[in-house]
């Protein structure tokens, strides 16, 4: 089948990776120097994962910035796009993804029009009737941020908004990348498969405040956390994973859904949601007394994959100590400045803690409960 | 070993059961009634292994009214009194254990004393400083209501609250007579061991809000709740349990331990731990006026129950209903078959369930049970999955 995904992110690389061994797929978007390196068979991202994968594979793959080139004779379009999202209101920016859906349906009329991103409850019936268009629809993807291409080849389900024909066709080609047979797929409507991917970064984000609360409590009072997460994780309706403390939940993604979901529904009585949403507050205010309790001279805020962006609960804690007169190193990745930053900070933040700490141990705060050795 | 079980509710009795496999137990409770069921080979409780267990004669288990005769020869004394929270000091009421402590020390002053009833954090601590007594530990209890002794045979943990010799001892005790192998035992402080109690119902307090939350998004959006409930499960990290919409948490454990653990915060930071007990309460306001809307003339109350199976309605979500109902003046009957009363808070109770249909013109149900199959056109329940 012949495949176009339009988006040079690694939803849509992931996506295109996976499909290419088995559909000829063409990839678009209107950045350069990814489309090169793809037609030189490279990965454009830093990933070692994706960049082996390619060079591994006899896949039937190219790039092209030339999106109705790439749109010409398709028989299925899938569409990733970023979003951003108003912060104060939390509502998404879809203009950019609309008008690439709508290239994608003047060109391709009657072909299945896939979204892959994270889409506003409602977004897909809008873009269907604005459109009069019933092959747009909605695939959600859950694919871990570090581990796309993983998530893409053994996808461990399969949602699809679209209880009819055209949605279990869409489900049959998703279906054919994944290594494993028999992927469990469910069909639902559009605005339920939109909810779907916003409850998951929810429920996930609501698990992970859950046990930062846990920490913060064990912390104050001078328990052993390790042992209470311990004791609780052994019932099995809770489970032992994803429940190692750290600083805040961060990422792109789950401050989204939980912010989309507290105002999508602003006049829906709920708690815990909203809640979620607003989270790490709380918890970097914990964690702002525990340290500055201990009267270092000069924080180190340990950022070795670099900023990201002011959501991070790492660097919102170093503003916060920052706002409360404390001394502020940050160490973003540049390895030539690591020993420099290891011995001018008495003290030093850390969400993981990562071997090249092993040395200053000592120095370090992290909530780190389950880090080797 | 000799062994005395003080307290014949779900963990005393299934705690007896369980180690009478084993080791002579004699339990003691204040209720004749309860003991003399005990003795008769008779489960006191609605918990079907332990009527087998009972009716099947081979435990080494006896009880008794008399402390002296319980706790005099004990070696292990395990305590299973109630602690219901107290709303207005945000507390347990420990006060059946400490009593329960009084009359061992009084005729066995070296007897271990294992609480399985719940208790706030830090109160092992406090209490053996208070009493100057060393020979208090806390070990949780992690069983459900009608399947207590069940969970004591298959259990998903044994957590003793001290890292000891005889902590290990009394560990060795619940797991030699489970019947699972592997068992993981952890040996934790008691602190710890408290907390662990607490955060894990929490926890479930949590889910249970979670998916009542998006239940009340989806009916305010035309939703459809189950399809939405059914993708979000099949992510094995969401995971495909506990996920059934309710009226709410309930039982005897979910909403007192959830308040214990909020009230325990006190001054540490935290947002999540209000919203569980909160959403519990919204839930129920929002469910009430979804009933009102629709005006009926007679609510009929299916059940008081929280699930099939328990034979109480201690804190069960429907009575929170049933309270908002009647504040809003919406004239309601009751059909309870474990009721032996005529009216329940004041509300009439009606006995028969044929008559119990055609009174009411809409009928809530927090869980579908086949007998309401016939007249589901006037049932309103959140039950997407009819199971628990």
């Amino acid at each position: 089948m012949r495949i176009a995904v339009i988006g040079l992110g690694f939803v849509a690389l992931s996506d295109a990776l996976a499909l290419a061994r088995k559909h000829d797929v063409v990839v678009t978007g209107p950045v350069p120097d990814r489309v090169e390196a793809i037609n030189a068979g490279r990965f454009p991202l830093p990933d070692l994962t994706l960049e082996g994968y390619l060079a591994a594979h006899d896949l039937s793959l190219r790039a092209t910035l030339d999106t109705a080139e790439a749109l010409k004779g398709a028989e299925l379009v899938l569409i990733s796009s970023p979003l951003s999202q108003d912060r104060a209101t939390g509502e998404y920016q879809t203009v950019e993804l609309e008008s690439r859906i709508e290239l994608a349906h003047r060109s391709c009329p009657g072909v299945p029009i896939v979204i892959r991103s994270a889409v506003p409850m409602g977004f897909t019936n809008r873009m269907r009737a604005a459109l009069n268009a019933r092959s747009i629809l909605v695939a959600p993807e859950f694919m871990r941020e570090s581990q796309s291409l993983e998530d893409a080849l053994d996808p461990k389900f399969l949602i699809v908004g679209d209880r009819g024909a055209m949605g279990a066709r869409v489900a049959a080609v998703l279906q054919s990348s994944a290594q494993r047979p028999g992927v469990r797929v469910r069909l639902m409507g559009a605005a339920e498969a939109e909810s779907v991917k916003h409850f998951s970064q929810a429920y996930l984000a609501a698990r992970v405040a859950y046990f930062n609360e846990l920490d913060s409590y064990a912390l104050a009072k001078g328990l052993n956390a390790r042992q209470v997460i311990d004791g609780i994780c052994l019932d099995p309706r809770i489970g032992t994973y994803a429940n190692n403390p750290c600083f805040g939940f961060g990422g792109q993604r789950v401050p989204r859904s939980t912010a989309h979901l507290n105002t999508a529904f602003g006049d829906v009585p709920a708690h815990v949601l909203p809640t979620v949403a607003r989270i790490n507050n709380a918890r970097i205010a914990l964690l702002a007394s525990q340290v500055m309790a201990r009267a270092p001279r000069t924080i180190g805020v340990y950022i070795p994959g670099g900023a990201t962006g002011s959501r991070d609960p790492l660097e919102a804690l170093g503003k916060e100590l920052q706002s409360q007169g404390a001394s502020i190193r940050t160490y973003s990745g540049d390895q030539s400045e690591l020993a420099g930053f290891k011995a001018g900070c008495d003290m030093i933040l850390a969400q993981r803690i990562t071997p090249e700490l092993a040395d200053i141990r000592a120095k370090v705060f992290s909530r780190d409960l389950f880090a080797a050795g | 070993m000799k062994i005395a079980v003080a307290g014949l509710g779900y963990v005393g009795l299934s705690n007896a059961a369980l180690l009478s496999r084993q080791h002579d137990v004699c339990a003691i409770d204040i209720t004749p009634e309860r003991v003399e069921a005990v003795n008769a080979g008779r489960s006191p409780i609605e918990d079907a292994d332990c009527t087998e267990y009972l009716a099947g004669g081979t435990l080494r288990l006896r009880a008794t009214l008399d402390p002296d005769d319980a706790y005099r020869n004990a070696d292990v004394v395990f305590i299973a009194t109630p602690t219901n929270y107290n709303s207005d000091t945000h507390a347990f009421d420990t006060s059946s254990i400490e009593a329960v402590i009084d009359a061992v020390r009084a005729v066995n002053p070296c007897a271990l004393m294992v609480i399985k009833s719940t208790i706030p954090v830090g109160y092992t601590d406090a209490l053996r400083k208070r009493l100057d007594c060393d020979n208090i530990i806390f070990s949780p209890e992690f069983l459900r209501e009608g399947r207590a002794l069940h969970d004591n045979l298959h259990p998903s943990r044994i957590v003793v609250g001290e890292v000891s010799d005889r902590g290990a001892m009394v560990a060795g005790l619940l797991r030699d007579a489970a019947l699972d192998a592997d068992v993981p035992v952890l040996l934790t402080d008691s602190t710890e061991a408290e907390a662990i109690k607490l955060f894990a119902n929490t926890y479930l307090a949590m889910r249970v809000s979670f998916f009542n939350e998006l239940d009340t998004i989806a009916m305010a959006t035309s939703m459809d709740a189950r399809e939405v409930i059914e993708g979000l499960c099949m992510d094995p990290r969401v995971g495909d349990h506990y996920n059934n919409p309710s009226f709410g948490y309930g039982g005897y454990c979910l909403p007192k331990d959830s308040k214990q653990l909020l009230a325990n915060f006190a001054s540490v930071p935290q947002e999540l731990m209000a919203a569980i007990v909160d959403a519990n309460e919204a839930r129920k306001t929002v469910l009430t006026s979804a009933i009102t809307a629709r005006e009926p003339r007679t609510v009929g109350v299916h059940r008081l129950v929280m699930k099939a199976g328990s034979d109480n309605f201690r804190e069960s979500a429907i009575q929170g209903i049933i309270d908002r109902l009647d504040q809003a003046g919406v004239p309601m009957i009751i059909y309870e078959p474990s009721l032996q009363d005529d009216s329940f808070n004041g509300l009439p109770v009606e006995r028969d369930f044929k008559r119990f249909c055609d009174r009411s013109d809409l009928i809530i149900a927090n869980r579908l049970t086949p007998d309401l199959d016939d007249v589901a056109d006037k049932v309103f329940t959140r039950d997407l999955f009819q199971a628990n």
